[in-house]
């Protein structure tokens, strides 16, 4: 069963995005910012993280970068989920070490189709 | 030369169209998740409230994102730069709309399992998620990092959206704008011309020059400057014959011209004024004298320009609102709404009206006997009578389907007396039958009978539909109920909810009373048979002198009053004078108050069986002598007395008298 934890402050989408994860058969758990993100990936240590880059307290491009210069944490897969459809946002989330990238709106067959290239190789 | 209130006025109706454009999809979506809730909330194996109402607000959120950025109430960082603006605006618009297309996901899903044969439910959802995705589509098409052109489909919407952005970084630029000009100096002495182009370009103005009229007029012709300085004594053509030829060309006329001249000729110079030269100038020039003269006369071309542009911009506005508008409603509401600022939110939203069903009673059993042409004659008879009573009491039409009309009053100007001008419309109506059915008959069309259903609540209005087809209308659960109270109409009658009848202020003269159970209301709904309207308007529903039918000498009758449900013991003695279907002619010795409740009984008690006429008194009559008068409204009458009273008017071949409603 394959442990999500999902990033993302605002409460509808996380609502949203971890009860259609539920359904699929996905073990997931919450964070509201980018600091509780870090927290959670250390103690709960998730195959994959669903990082929202817009957080409070701590923004997704400076949590995906702590958690990738962490030893403990840095080979958990980080999608970086993010509105802001251009180009720029890819190329940022990439060089803060997110393994993927995808827009939101969420388009939930394609976000299931990335995790589970990510979670096979 | 900012802040003409007229201006803001313009700009106000600006933003308006625009919001009234984007909004018509989220509108839309509004629409079917009151259409979803009104659905689902009825199964019972199916729990998804919680969800529906996350839809809803996430609509609501689209919505108020959508106004806010219209009136610049974005909350925007202070340094955010105006690409950074437009980031987070989309930003936030993608992510409510994707709240409403991922929950509206799960839900079908859901109903998909629970309920494979829930269609309707299905389909709304279906619709919901299709609508969201269009509007996702559109916004990447307008916001997309590449520079792809948009397509065809979504060009209103995006050239919307750029022009709302746009719209602020011009009035940005204008601030800042100084008055400068494109000028055009003619002299054919060459120093004149160098030093007068020198001054001018100083004064931060661009500038060409011409040697001769002719080359003058030829550079005109081709690229119009701001103004003209035109020297007055040219060898080939002077300055007063390129005056004239400007005059005389479409082209040319606008133009405004500063004649230049050394002559101190006062002549000449009255000459060129005569031939609409703005101003003159005297060489030497002084540069004080030169500047003045220059912008102020360029100003006056600003205005003049931007004058224009708003007239423009302001028709453009007018005939939008009116192709909107100009159908359903009458002209001096679409007065009112081009000429009041806050008098219309185009975008619609929650609002309490009274709505307006009307259908004409076995109407698909005629119109299958009917010639297809004889029946559209018939229905064009009838709308055409119906249309101009709807307009003048300030309904709006919002469809005529088949022999129905759906009509709304309160929307999309709120009045305080939208309830009674529903009623006495209504009234009106019915009454209007009768010119209906005369021309249909003239016609050798058969006669149609009309039922009228009126109920007031609060509704979604707005521009529904999708942005290739949308329409002024209106959706909710009042406007289903409506739908039903009219369905238990009989021709001629008007049944009113008990939430209309609560909001007219004036008082209503009602028949009968029934219950009525709707679907997805628990408690029945009280409907009422109308019969009247008191002061102000006093009428009926039947028109009593016409059809009153005399009884002579008169029908001796005692009355007493019911208040309450007790009848009073003091009996009154009158007389029945006249009677119609519905209402009676009293007269008496005593005054009686209008709309005192009466029980009428025979004044020899076995005649009518000890059975009683209930009436209710609804007009004064004149006062004869000692004798008052008064109308009285059937509000219930067995049929032995109707039939006994029937034999004693003087009218042959007069049909039974119709029966009562009971709905």
């Amino acid at each position: 069963m394959p442990r999500v934890l999902v990033v993302e402050d605002n409460e509808m989408n996380r609502d949203m995005l971890s009860r259609r994860l539920q359904r699929k058969g996905f073990e997931v758990e919450l964070a509201v910012d980018g600091q509780e993100g870090i927290d959670k990936a250390s103690s709960w240590n998730p195959d994959i993280i669903l990082l929202d880059m817009s957080l409070p307290v701590k923004d997704g491009w400076t949590a995906a970068r702590e958690l990738k210069g962490n030893v403990a944490t840095q080979s958990i897969k980080i999608i970086a989920l993010t509105a802001h459809a251009m180009e720029s946002d890819r190329a940022k989330a990439l060089e803060a070490g997110c393994d993927d990238y995808d827009t939101k709106p969420i388009d939930l067959k394609r976000l299931l189709m990335k995790i589970d290239i990510l979670l096979n190789n | 030369m900012t802040d003409l209130p007229e201006n803001n006025r313009i700009e106000n109706a600006r933003v308006d169209v625009l919001r009234q454009e984007l909004l018509a999809p989220i509108l839309s979506i509004a629409g079917h998740t009151e259409l979803l809730k009104e659905h689902l909330a009825d199964r019972k194996d199916f729990d998804c409230l919680d969800d529906l109402m996350r839809i809803e607000q996430a609509s609501y959120d689209t919505r108020n994102l959508v106004n806010a950025m219209l009136e610049g109430e974005m909350n925007y960082p202070s340094q955010a730069t105006r690409d950074e603006q437009r980031a987070i605006f989309v930003h936030d618009l993608r992510n409510a709309i994707g709240v409403v297309a991922g929950y509206s996901e799960m839900l079908l899903e859901d109903l998909t399992e629970v309920a494979p044969n829930d269609v309707e439910g299905i389909t709304y959802l279906e619709q919901t998620i299709a609508e969201s995705n269009r509007i996702l589509l559109q916004l990447d098409q307008v916001f997309s990092t590449t520079d792809s052109t948009p397509s065809q489909s979504s060009k209103s919407l995006t050239s919307d959206l750029s022009a709302v952005f746009d719209s602020f970084e011009r009035d940005n630029s204008e601030a800042k704008e100084s008055i400068s000009g494109n000028l055009l100096i003619v002299d054919d002495n060459e120093s004149n011309l160098n030093l007068l182009s020198h001054q001018l370009r100083k004064q931060g103005h661009q500038t060409r020059t011409a040697s001769s009229g002719r080359q003058a007029l030829e550079m005109m012709a081709e690229q119009s400057p701001d103004l003209v300085l035109l020297d007055l004594l040219m060898s080939d053509m002077n300055g007063f014959e390129v005056l004239q030829v400007m005059r005389k060309d479409e082209k040319l006329r606008a133009i405004p011209v500063i004649v230049v001249t050394g002559l101190q000729d006062k002549e000449g110079a009255a000459r060129c004024i005569e031939v609409g030269a703005f101003d003159i100038l005297i060489k030497p020039v002084n540069p004080m004298l030169l500047k003045a003269r220059v912008t102020a006369c360029l100003e006056r071309k600003a205005w003049h320009d931007k004058e224009k542009e708003y007239q423009g911009e302001l028709e453009k506005s007018y005939a939008f609102i009116r192709k909107v508008f100009g159908r359903y409603l009458s002209d001096d509401i679409v007065k009112t709404i081009l000429e009041d600022d806050d008098g219309l939110q185009l975008g619609g939203g929650k609002q309490k009206v009274t709505v307006m069903m009307t259908d004409i009673r076995g109407f698909t059993a005629l119109s299958q006997s009917l010639d297809p042409v004889d029946c559209v004659t018939l229905l064009n008879n009838y709308f055409g009578v119906m249309t101009p009573l709807l307009l003048k009491h300030g309904g709006t039409i919002d469809e005529f389907l088949g022999d129905a009309i759906l009509a709304i009053f309160g929307a999309p100007i709120k009045r305080e007396d939208d309830a009674d001008r529903a009623l006495l419309c209504a009234i009106e109506m019915q009454r209007a039958m009768k010119t209906v059915n005369a021309k249909n008959q003239q016609m050798g069309l058969p006669p149609i009978q009309m039922g009228i259903g009126l109920n007031t609540g609060e509704v979604v209005v707005g521009n529904i539909g999708s942005i290739d087809r949308s329409k002024y209308g209106i959706v909710g659960h009042h406007v289903n109920l409506t739908s039903r109270i009219e369905s238990f109409t009989i021709g001629g009658q008007i049944l009113a909810s008990e939430y209309t009848i609560q909001d007219c202020g004036a008082e209503v003269v009602l028949g009968e009373t029934a219950e009525v159970s709707a679907k997805g209301v628990k408690d029945p709904i009280k409907i009422h048979d109308i019969l009247g309207l008191a002061e102000p308007y006093c009428i009926t529903l039947e028109e009593t002198a016409e059809s009153m039918l005399p009884i002579d000498p008169g029908l001796p009758v005692s009355l007493a009053e019911l208040s309450g449900k007790a009848i009073d013991k003091d009996a009154l003695s009158a007389l029945i004078t006249a009677v119609s279907q519905q209402s009676l002619h009293l007269r008496c010795s005593e005054p009686l108050q209008r709309f005192t409740n009466l029980s009428i009984s025979h004044s020899d008690n076995t005649a009518w069986g000890n059975e009683q006429i209930y009436a209710k008194i609804t007009a004064k009559g004149p006062r004869l002598k000692q004798h008052y008068n008064y109308i009285a409204s059937i509000t219930s009458c067995p049929e032995p007395i109707r039939k006994h009273i029937q034999s004693l008017t003087h009218t042959p071949n007069q049909n039974d008298l119709r029966g009562k409603v009971n709905a």
